[in-house]
This record gives C-alpha cells, sequence and structure tokens, in this order.
C-alpha cells in the first residue's frame, strides 16, 4: 500500500478513535469504551486504539507547568 | 528497535510523525490497552487520555493532580496513575508515572519523565525513523 492510499484510509476517521489491526481500522467511535465494545463484537481482541489528529493542524506538543 | 515515522495527512500535505504502539497495564488488576502514542521530547511526561482510566479500571481522581501547560490556553489538570509500559514488539518493561488527561486531544504522548527516563531516543528524521533503546528494566 503505498503512503497516500495509507493516509487517505484514516481521513474519514478524524477526531474520532479507531481500533487499529495492522493499520486497518477495525471499529471506531466518540469514546474508547464505544470502540472496544465494537472491535469485541466484531471478534477483534487485541488491536490498538489511535485518536486520529485533525489533517487541518501540524502536531505540537505539552509541557509541564509547575 | 527501530521503527518508521507514521505519516499522516497534515495543512500541507503528507507529514511524518514518530508515533509508537505502546501496552499500557495497570499492575494492580492486570488490566491492559494498546495506545498509538507520539514520542515528545517535548512533553513532560507520559499523558494519556483519560478515557483509558475506566478500560484499565482506575480511579481517574484518586491520582495526584497534575497540571500541564500547553503551547497555548491555560493550564489543565490531569491525574498520576502508576502504569506498566512496554513496547509492542518488546520484552522490557517499566513502572512508571502516567498523567490521564481529560480533553486530551491526542491518545497519548510518550514525554520526557517515565518514557526518556527508560529510552535512548533516537530521532533520524532525515530517515523517517526512530530508534529506541530500553536503559534497564524488568522483562515480560
Amino acid at each position: 500500500m503505498d503512503t497516500k492510499t495509507r493516509v487517505n484510509k484514516l481521513k474519514p476517521f478524524e477526531h474520532k478513535w479507531v481500533a487499529l489491526v495492522d493499520d486497518e481500522v477495525i471499529a471506531s467511535g466518540e469514546s474508547v469504551v464505544e470502540v472496544k465494545r465494537k472491535a469485541e463484537q466484531a471478534g477483534v481482541k487485541h488491536f490498538v486504539f489511535y485518536l486520529v489528529p485533525s489533517s487541518a493542524a501540524s502536531l505540537a506538543p505539552a509541557t509541564p507547568w509547575h | 528497535m527501530k521503527y518508521d515515522y507514521t505519516p499522516r495527512m497534515g495543512p500541507t500535505g503528507i507529514e511524518y510523525d514518530p508515533f509508537v504502539d505502546v501496552v499500557f497495564t495497570n499492575p494492580s488488576n492486570g488490566l491492559s490497552v494498546e495506545i498509538r502514542c507520539l514520542i515528545d521530547s517535548g512533553a513532560g511526561g507520559i499523558i494519556l487520555s483519560a478515557e483509558f482510566a475506566e478500560l484499565l479500571g482506575l480511579d481517574l481522581k484518586r491520582g495526584d493532580e497534575h497540571l500541564y501547560q500547553g503551547i497555548a490556553h491555560d493550564p489543565v489538570s490531569a491525574y498520576d496513575h502508576e502504569l506498566m509500559i512496554r513496547l509492542k514488539e518488546d520484552r522490557h518493561a517499566f513502572r512508571v508515572v502516567c498523567s490521564l488527561m481529560p480533553g486530551l486531544k491526542a491518545s497519548g504522548l510518550l514525554g520526557q519523565r517515565g518514557f526518556f527516563d527508560h529510552y535512548k531516543v533516537v530521532f533520524e528524521r532525515a530517515k523517517k525513523r526512530i530508534e529506541l533503546t530500553p536503559l534497564s528494566s524488568s522483562t515480560t
């Protein structure tokens, strides 16, 4: 799979939680609990959670405040 | 271990960011989740979305409150809990403090305290590659 195809597969899921297996979206939803339930209903127990970032912005770090 | 940067669509086209998959386990009950996290040398610690508290069997606000200042807006609260972390393809595991933050707009950040304490991190952006070397640990 080329990079553009790989990236575009996540485009419909911006701002959503997804469950990934080998970079394939197994389930998606508004919360991790919803995604876990959907993934397990699909018979998938081992997956990676990912909150798909917005394509409208680059990522920026957080720093601690004391 | 070497990992490729993860491509994603950004405002100017395809951007590459240093994400890795990490297994977080609550040592009190054995519950675990696997999370795709951004390696973020600018973050003070390991910060996870507070949504994972439920899946890990944690009472979120029983953790110590910890304020974080981002690059904009006011400081926000997170709650510290001890978890085991392990890279998905690795056997080394570390017991670390993780801050669970309500409203975090990312699944997880791997910052200085907890992550950079335990891994030598080499960013090779020109090669779109990260090299992570565990510094010491228990193995699973």
